[in-house]
């Protein structure tokens, strides 16, 4: 893997540009979202208007923008229904409750052809107060109303005779319990519940209520009861609304209309309020005026203070062509002028919706002081409008930012886990948790982060149309989000490339710890079987023998006692195993336990302890015999060779005798005697060598005082030692220090020690011969000799090396000695339990041999 | 002079011992198998058998079993092998002495004279007319009256320190000294820490009466307890 480049101040760079990157991404879309929608309280029937504002939209100026024409065609559109609601509200500019309607007129006042002939008047503040209230119908069988009809015609009569012209009559009227000294109409068909009607009322349920009523009532006039209004009031005149109709089907016609008149005069009610509250004010930089005829005389509907009734069009023209932006329809004189994006089709519509107000003579003008002089809806919009605008540049900043925070996402995907200066996958604290715990971490954090900035932003945006904290919101909510995010997602990164994403599942780790569990219970089922399965019968046997049955408790005494002596005996022999292994670790390989009486893994281990027993002692047997036969070998070819040498040494010992008189030939026999003496030599070492090392050799060991053994050698070498100039100087103790040793053998080692310090010391200089008791408390000490000397020759072989048959310390062999002189002392001193040791500093060179102290 | 018979399957060997010992004086018989050998000493009258233990037909140590049956005449042993097992072998069945090869020319013409030496005097001289101040182990013989040491008849001069040394291991036969011992005996005074001087006066004695200072045949060292003469 590669060495990630990427430092930790890089790493936290990015982090933190892209958190802020993606906030700024959140930020524009919120706020492209939030200008889009220009939401503002609604004069369209009192409800909230929303403007849409197109964001890639690259127009600036709001009077060119969408938001402005539509809120100046919306404008129209109402200020034109206004002055159709003042003309049905209003007399003379005010509203007029004394006003009468006659509902039929009223009714059908969207037809075409206007409905002249005169039916049943109500006045307009009844209606309306009717319409608040709610009309209420009581139900009567056909034929009763029809008599209702009859009696109200007759007492209509009988008060025209005698009350007419007095007085109006009572507009209330006290409603009755039966309803019989009411005035009682039917409206409509309600609910038949006889069983031959059961298909009419079906198909009747279906259908649109008013126009099967009277077909109903004809064919089964018998069955049908019909809805009367209460009249809570009356019409113009004081006259039942009863005895303005003939027939039942007729009332049930002026019913219909009376109920549509009072519901449209509720609606258009309402709306004249709400209206009057928007359009009919000053301060406002809308300006309107439409004139209209009604009933042969021309009214102007305008919110221009300064006008009254008859202001030339000239003027209204002039007005409204100095405006900012204008309007001017007038359908009559083919007029329509205006400088908005407004079509004079889409004015036509408005138009056309109130054809039945408007004669072709009707003119409208609207317009919108740009200059907006008074905090209006025109001015609220505009600044929402001139917030946003232009819109497209958030839209690029939005989408800069969203494309740099996907990079660096990419970039943080791509580094994460990558330490700098080293290789593999660096975890953090949380990479280590449970798979799932982390998981669970990361999608409560997130989702919880996320629905509460979505809640909290929407809320905001819709809720409280807080633009400002709307934004707030998405930009810190988008921080924390954004954080968490990347937080998780570079630690899921890092789990994959870790390998650990799989092996962190807790349920992963759970099931491959059964599964080992179960794979060692099987792998060991054999154990299982044999030690638990009648271990489990055991104890079952004893607690339903003691504890099922009270007769019991001896056959289980008998169980536990057998099982007790099978474990004695399983034990006694497992003993006999270790004694047998005890015996073959001691060096005793012909020891072989008895397998006779042995059961089971007992016996299987016992012959297997015999084997390894039988094995060791082979292999010991076979290298005793190769060691013997290697000495054997050797000593038999010392054997062929020492006879010729015999011959040579002797005969070069007879040329010797003769008079030679040539000097060269005396010097070349000075060096086959030599070289053939020290042949002799070597055979014999080697000879020494090879039984010393195959064991091939019987000690003769005896108490000896190695003092007396030092001043003897000493004694042996002296002249030798004084030939080179050696001095020896002896630190020894003078009482006797006595060792276990044979005699001969130890001579033989301290004899070639000294052989070598007499060939290989500098000469002229000094030998130190030392021995030191090192006694211990319990009576087992030491005894150390050290012989040290200064090298003639530096050593150029290892020290571990010098001990080694056939090493020594000048490697050109050119001086005499066969080179198994500290190899022979080095075996001889380990055959009599000594220790060896050489030491080498420079040019000492120390021999240390250590031995039991005798007491 | 006396005949002495050399008996080795190499023809050199025995040449060069025949040489040797003919610049002694000897007169020499060569034998090249065992069966030669048994035949020679039945036809002639050797005083002295050199033989070698690997040899053709009949082999050394058979041959001397079976010549000590009839004859009593010193066998000097001359073999390659050098183990202790077979030096005890050799001087067990009968030989007299016993040396390995490849030897020292003047130490083999010693070792004969030796024995010859004590062959014929332990068959011509008596014991009686010996005096009390004279002590002998062996072929050496100290005459405390004269002072005369001798070795296989042949004087030795030693120095009165080595002398007194010698006369006392001989004196005490088998025993053996320890140099502090020694020192007291022969100084007379207590001995302060030993060195190396008595060590140096044994080696001298060694050098003087021993044939081969290295195999001493009387003066014996005891590596690490002492010195001593064997009892002979």
């Amino acid at each position: 893997m590669k060495v990630s480049k990427y430092g930790r101040s890089v790493k936290i760079t990015a982090v933190i540009l892209q958190i802020l990157s993606t906030t700024v991404c959140a930020v524009c879309i919120g706020i492209v979202s939030c200008n889009a929608v220009i939401s503002i309280p609604g004069i369209k029937n009192t409800i909230r208007r929303n403007y849409y504002v197109n964001p890639f939209s690259r127009v600036v100026s709001f009077e060119e923008s969408d938001v402005f024409n539509e809120l100046v065609y919306d404008s129209l559109g109402d200020v034109v229904r206004y002055c159709v609601i003042r003309d049905q509200l209003e007399t003379d500019g005010r509203l007029d409750e004394t006003k009468e309607i006659d509902i039929e007129q009223y009714a059908r006042h969207f037809e075409e052809v206007p409905v002249t002939e005169t039916s049943v008047c109500y006045r307009l503040g009844d209606l309306v107060q009717w319409g608040q209230g709610g009309i209420s119908f009581a139900e009567y069988p056909y034929a009763e109303v029809a008599e209702m009809i009859d009696e109200a015609k007759k007492a209509d009569a009988a008060d025209t005779d005698t009350d007419a012209g007095v007085e109006t009559p009572p507009r209330f009227i006290e409603w009755a319990e039966d309803g019989s000294s009411a005035v009682i109409e039917e409206y409509r068909l309600y609910h038949v519940e006889t069983a031959e009607n059961v298909s009419v009322t079906a198909d009747i349920s279906e259908k649109a209520a008013e126009s099967t009523a009277a077909e109903t009532v004809e064919e089964t006039a018998e069955e049908i009861y019909i809805q009367v209004p209460v009249e809570r009031y009356l019409p113009v005149g004081g006259r039942s609304l009863l005895s303005g109709v003939d027939t039942v089907e007729e009332l049930v016609e002026m019913t219909g209309y009376l109920q549509e008149t009072v519901q449209m005069l509720q609606d258009n009610y309402s709306l004249y309020r709400v209206y009057r509250e928007y359009y009919d004010r000053a301060d406002t930089n809308f300006r309107y005026c439409i004139i209209k005829e009604n009933n042969g005389v021309e009214h102007m509907y305008t919110n221009v203070p300064e006008w009254t009734e008859g202001v030339s069009r000239e003027v209204i023209n002039t007005y409204f062509a100095s405006m900012g932006r204008y309007l001017c329809f007038s359908p009559a004189d083919f007029t329509f002028e205006t400088d908005t994006i407004i079509r004079e089709e889409q004015v036509r519509e408005i138009w056309n919706d109130y054809r039945y107000a408007f004669r072709e003579d009707a003119s409208v003008w609207i317009g919108v002081d740009t200059s907006y002089g008074f905090q209006d809806t025109f001015a609220t919009v505009r600044q929402s409008y001139q917030i946003m605008a232009p819109g497209y540049l958030f839209v690029l900043i939005g989408l800069f930012s969203g494309i740099v925070s996907l990079v660096l996402f990419g970039f943080l995907t791509y580094v994460s886990g990558k330490k700098q200066g080293t290789e593999g996958i660096t975890l953090i604290w949380f990479d280590r948790w449970f798979t799932e715990i982390a998981m669970t971490v990361a999608a409560v954090v997130v989702t919880t982060l996320f629905m509460v900035t979505g809640i909290a932003v929407s809320e905001f945006f819709w809720g409280a149309l807080d633009r400002a904290r709307t934004l707030e919101t998405l930009a810190v909510g988008t921080v924390l989000t954004c954080s968490a995010v990347l937080f998780f997602w570079c630690s899921l990164i890092r789990r994959v490339r870790a390998h650990t994403f799989w092996n962190n599942f807790l349920i992963f780790r759970i099931l491959l710890k059964c599964r080992n569990l179960l794979m060692r219970i099987y792998d060991d089922s054999r154990n299982v079987v044999r030690v638990w399965v009648p271990y489990l019968l055991f104890v079952g046997v004893n607690v339903l023998l003691i504890g099922g049955i009270t007769d019991g408790v001896v056959p289980a005494l008998a169980l536990d006692i057998l099982v007790g002596i099978f474990l004695y005996r399983s034990n006694h022999v497992r003993r006999r195993i270790l004694e047998g292994i005890g015996n073959i670790r001691d060096g005793n390989l012909d020891y072989q336990i008895d397998v006779e009486k042995m059961h089971g893994d007992n016996r299987i281990l016992a012959e297997a302890v015999n084997t390894i027993g039988n094995g060791i002692r082979q292999a010991v047997e076979t290298s005793v015999k190769d060691e013997r036969l290697k000495a054997d070998l050797i000593t038999n070819v010392s054997h062929d060779i020492k006879t010729p040498l015999t011959s040579i040494i002797n005969y070069v010992d007879l040329i010797k005798r003769e008079p030679v008189e040539n000097e060269k030939i005396r010097g070349y026999l000075e060096v086959l005697d030599n070289k053939s003496q020290r042949l002799k030599q070597l055979t014999e070492d080697l000879v020494e060598v090879s039984k010393i090392s195959s064991g091939n050799i019987v000690l003769q060991c005896d108490k000896l005082d190695l003092i007396e053994l030092m001043h003897q050698a000493m004694g042996e070498f002296s002249e030798k030692f004084e030939e080179r100039g050696l001095q020896t100087v002896a630190a020894m103790a003078e009482k006797p220090v006595l060792i276990y040793a044979d005699s001969r053998r130890i001579w033989r080692v301290i004899e070639n020690l000294f052989n070598n310090v007499y060939k290989y010391a500098l000469e002229h200089t000094r030998v130190y011969v030392e021995i030191k008791e090192l006694p211990k408390e319990d009576g087992t000490g030491q005894v150390r000799l050290s012989i040290k000397n200064i090298s003639e020759q530096p050593l150029r072989v290892g020290v571990e090396d010098l001990t080694e048959r056939f090493i020594r310390g000048d490697v050109s062999r050119s001086t005499e000695g066969s080179g198994l002189g500290l190899s022979i002392a080095k075996n001889l001193t380990e055959l009599q339990k000594g220790k060896f040791e050489i030491v080498s500093d420079g040019d000492l060179f120390k021999v240390v041999i250590t031995f039991p102290l005798m007491t | 002079m006396a005949n002495i018979l050399v008996c080795d399957d190499d023809k050199a060997i025995v040449e060069a011992i025949e040489i040797y010992l003919m610049q002694e004086g000897y007169r020499v018989f060569k034998a090249y198998d065992g069966i030669a050998a048994m035949h020679l000493l039945d036809t002639e009258e050797i005083h002295l058998l050199i033989m070698d233990v690997m040899m053709p037909k009949l082999d050394g140590i058979h041959a001397t079993l079976q010549i000590r049956e009839k004859h009593s005449i010193p066998i000097i042993i001359l073999s390659a092998k050098s183990e202790d097992a077979d030096k005890i072998l050799g001087l067990n069945i009968g030989a007299d002495d016993y040396v390995t090869k490849p030897f020292n020319p003047l130490e083999l013409t010693a070792r004969v004279k030796s024995q010859l030496r004590r062959y014929t005097k332990l068959g011509s001289i008596g014991s009686g007319e010996e005096a009390d101040q004279v002590y002998r182990s062996g072929g050496l013989v100290m005459n405390d009256v004269t002072k005369e040491v001798t070795v296989d008849d042949e004087p030795v001069k030693l120095t009165p320190i080595e002398y007194n040394i010698l006369l006392l291991l001989v004196k005490n036969q088998g025993k053996v000294f320890s140099i502090s011992q020694i020192y007291e005996n022969i100084w007379n005074e207590e001995a302060i820490g030993a060195d190396n001087t008595v060590a140096v006066h044994i080696r001298h004695i060694r050098e003087k009466i021993e044939i081969n200072p290295k195999e001493p045949r009387y003066l014996k060292v005891v590596w690490g307890v002492g010195y001593k003469v064997d009892k002979q």
